[in-house]
């Protein structure tokens, strides 16, 4: 299976989610409930078996465009999304996950891409699945985080309690430890590739900037735990700079020096 | 715990943005007076005098601090946001403004914007960080509890990392090793400023490999002579048998000859520099039902390419191929009478007596028949340090998940 494909493949998991998500909220009883979340499954497992047959086409993990890390960030987040359900209970937590999933999905749509079979030198490492895969479940359980802070935000608006950040803090402890874990990744192969395990290359600053955004979080939240707002604040700049080290670096002027870009021919 | 330092210190930030403007406009005035940067400058073994000094000093502070309760501001909110705050900023500006390129702004030329890392103002912010982060730590190791060993880890391991990268970075050498297949043994180098550096080893290139991906067959627009590069009509690979479809037409890959010449409307196969890519492509357009067969050559210096015009807007073209894999097989002997054989490759370096040995570049005029190839050697002694702090950010990262279930 290829991109050529891949857009009947991602409505029909959107399709899927929306009916199931549809179901899962309108539903009162557990039998009907279940059933729901059985639809939530059908649809990332749909997707799930066309990465694996993507994969198997292209001879190579596909990781390297950006097309290609925006397909594993929308499994990842139907995952971490499914998962919480588990853990915390919260059907909205689950289903925004399922919309930025169908989200990311979607550009892939509007955007296609074409199977590039080619691997440059750098990329042919150990390292390589490790590191990427790592960053993309990185990213969505950041996402997942500031979902679950605005649903949060939401209830206090509406019902008026005050607004519970311990499981918000759990999940980003979870995605900073995986966070450290990509960008150490990234440090150890750079090592072996480029001969420095860190050179300031601009996403590799970008990375930094990232981990030190979620540090300042972590830090508020130790230090000043009544200080919502900041709290908030932080997280927000902090899943921006995210994205600016995802695939806002092409923009930046110190973009030219990156020897970062996989993705052009 | 957090309650009662917010006690103590209340909301109270502005103290700490006052010493870290402080230290960021003191940084700014030496580089506009041209103080030379002394970042980078030291080398072994003041590198290690200065980082053990570091490390007393702070400890010295932290231990006073702790049995005069003195010093507190250092341990506080304010100090460490501030400091992650400067150095933060600095950061943003090397992740924004495009480092060691010339540039024709007098303010970034003025405050050597455009190379960050080797400024005042940079290593008054590194030093800050240490500071903060040194004593926090200490006061914690000081005041031990169980409970605080992620806090260690992560703290003691980020300290490491920051000075083994801002002092070590003197220490760090890296030097670049032309080797030739007609060559004997080498055993010097060149460094950033071409010159000759002896090396604790010699090195022979039996062999340099290089292997490449088919080429690619491109949409170019005729007007600009520029690759059609993104989505769907991007340049794929010419696989025989593929099929490939740009716009409205569908093109049927029917041979691809590697390292050939056109010889009298034929191709002849040489094993040489010169010889090109050829590929015989089927065209149909799915409008007009047109049907052609077409043969496109990869070019270079001696052969142009050989390229098919499509219409008006578009032509076709074979991309020269992409770099699969390649690999220096090289011999090796040191003054301590180790010797062997070994294969550098991109990813694979070899290491030899502290030092490590990378596959850089080779001739890319020549390419596949590049009789030459470039190693890069890196020696940098205090890599050992930071990987140890990144070893304990690591393991503190999961313990700090598993402390907090625990809390």
């Amino acid at each position: 299976m290829t991109w050529i494909q891949f857009p009947t493949i991602a409505f029909i998991s959107i399709l899927i989610w929306l009916i199931s998500s549809l179901f899962f909220v309108i539903s009162k009883t557990k039998i009907r409930q279940t059933f729901s979340l059985i639809g939530i499954y059908l649809g990332a497992t749909v997707l799930i078996t066309f990465l694996i047959f993507f994969w198997i086409e292209l001879d190579r993990p596909p990781m390297r465009t950006m097309g290609e890390t925006r397909l594993w960030y929308s499994v990842f987040l139907s995952l971490i999304g499914i998962i919480l359900f588990h853990v915390i209970k919260n059907k909205g937590l689950l289903i925004f996950n399922l919309f930025l999933a169908s989200v990311f999905l979607l550009i892939n749509v509007f955007k296609p891409e074409i199977h590039d079979k080619t691997l440059m030198p750098a990329l042919q490492s150990p390292w390589f699945i490790p590191h990427v895969t790592v960053y993309m479940i990185a990213y969505a359980t950041f996402g997942t985080a500031l979902i679950l802070f605005f649903i949060e935000l939401y209830k206090k608006k509406r019902q008026g309690h005050i607004v519970d950040l311990n499981s918000i803090d759990r999940i980003v402890y979870i995605a900073y430890a995986l966070l450290t874990t990509g960008i150490l990744f990234g440090a150890f192969w750079a090592n072996e590739a480029w001969g420095n395990y860190w050179a300031w290359d601009p996403k590799e600053t970008w990375a930094l900037l990232t981990w030190l955004g979620y540090i300042s979080y972590i830090h508020i939240r130790k230090m000043h735990p009544k200080k919502i707002d900041a709290a908030l604040t932080i997280m927000i700049i902090s899943f921006i700079v995210l994205h600016i080290c995802w695939f806002g670096i092409s923009y930046l002027p110190s973009a030219g020096n990156s020897i970062h870009v996989y993705s052009g021919n | 715990m957090t309650a009662k330092i917010e006690k103590r210190y209340s909301w109270d930030h502005e103290s700490g943005i006052l010493v870290s403007i402080a230290l960021a406009i003191a940084g700014f005035m030496l580089e506009m007076i041209k103080v030379n940067p002394v970042n980078g400058i030291l080398r072994w073994p003041d590198t290690l005098i200065v980082g053990v000094s570091l490390f007393l000093l702070i400890f010295l502070i932290s231990i006073i601090g702790y049995k005069k309760n003195i010093f507190n501001w250092l341990r506080s909110p304010s100090a460490t946001f501030s400091s992650i705050l400067l150095f933060t900023f600095f950061a943003i500006l090397i992740g924004i403004i495009p480092q060691h390129t010339d540039t024709d702004s007098a303010l970034i030329k003025g405050l050597r914007l455009n190379s960050i890392l080797n400024t005042w103002y940079f290593m008054f912010s590194t030093i800050y960080l240490l500071f903060i982060l040194g004593t926090v730590t200490f006061y914690k190791i000081m005041k031990f509890k169980s409970t605080k060993i992620s806090f260690i880890i992560n703290h003691l391991g980020l300290w490491f990392v920051v000075l083994g990268m801002s002092i070590g970075s003197g220490d760090r050498t890296e030097l670049f090793m032309s080797v030739d297949e007609e060559q004997n043994f080498i055993w010097y180098a060149y460094d950033e400023n071409q010159e000759v550096v002896e090396v604790p080893f010699a090195i022979k290139l039996n062999d340099f490999k290089l292997t490449e991906y088919p080429p690619k067959i491109a949409l170019i627009q005729n007007e600009s002579q520029k690759i059609v590069g993104k989505g769907i009509n991007a340049p794929q690979l010419a696989l025989r048998g593929s099929v490939v479809e740009f716009e409205k037409y569908r093109l049927k890959v029917l041979q691809v000859l590697e390292d050939v010449v056109s010889v009298n409307d034929t191709f002849r196969k040489i094993n040489m520099p010169g010889a090109v890519y050829a590929c015989q492509i089927e065209i149909h357009d799915k409008i007009s039902e047109a049907h052609s067969i077409e043969w496109l050559t990869t070019g270079n210096r001696t052969f142009p390419a050989e390229f098919k015009k499509l219409d008006n807007e578009h032509s076709l073209v074979l991309l020269n191929p992409q770099v699969k894999r390649y690999e220096s097989i090289v011999q090796f002997h040191t003054p301590d009478g180790k010797q062997g054989n070994s294969t550098i490759e991109v990813n694979k370096p070899l290491e030899l007596n502290g030092w490590k040995i990378y596959q850089n570049s080779y001739d890319s005029n020549l390419g596949k028949w590049s009789p030459v190839s470039t190693l890069q050697l890196v020696y940098d002694p205090w890599k050992k340090l930071v990987y140890i702090g990144f070893l304990m950010i690591l393991a503190g990262s999961f313990l700090m998940i598993v402390q907090r279930r625990k809390n």
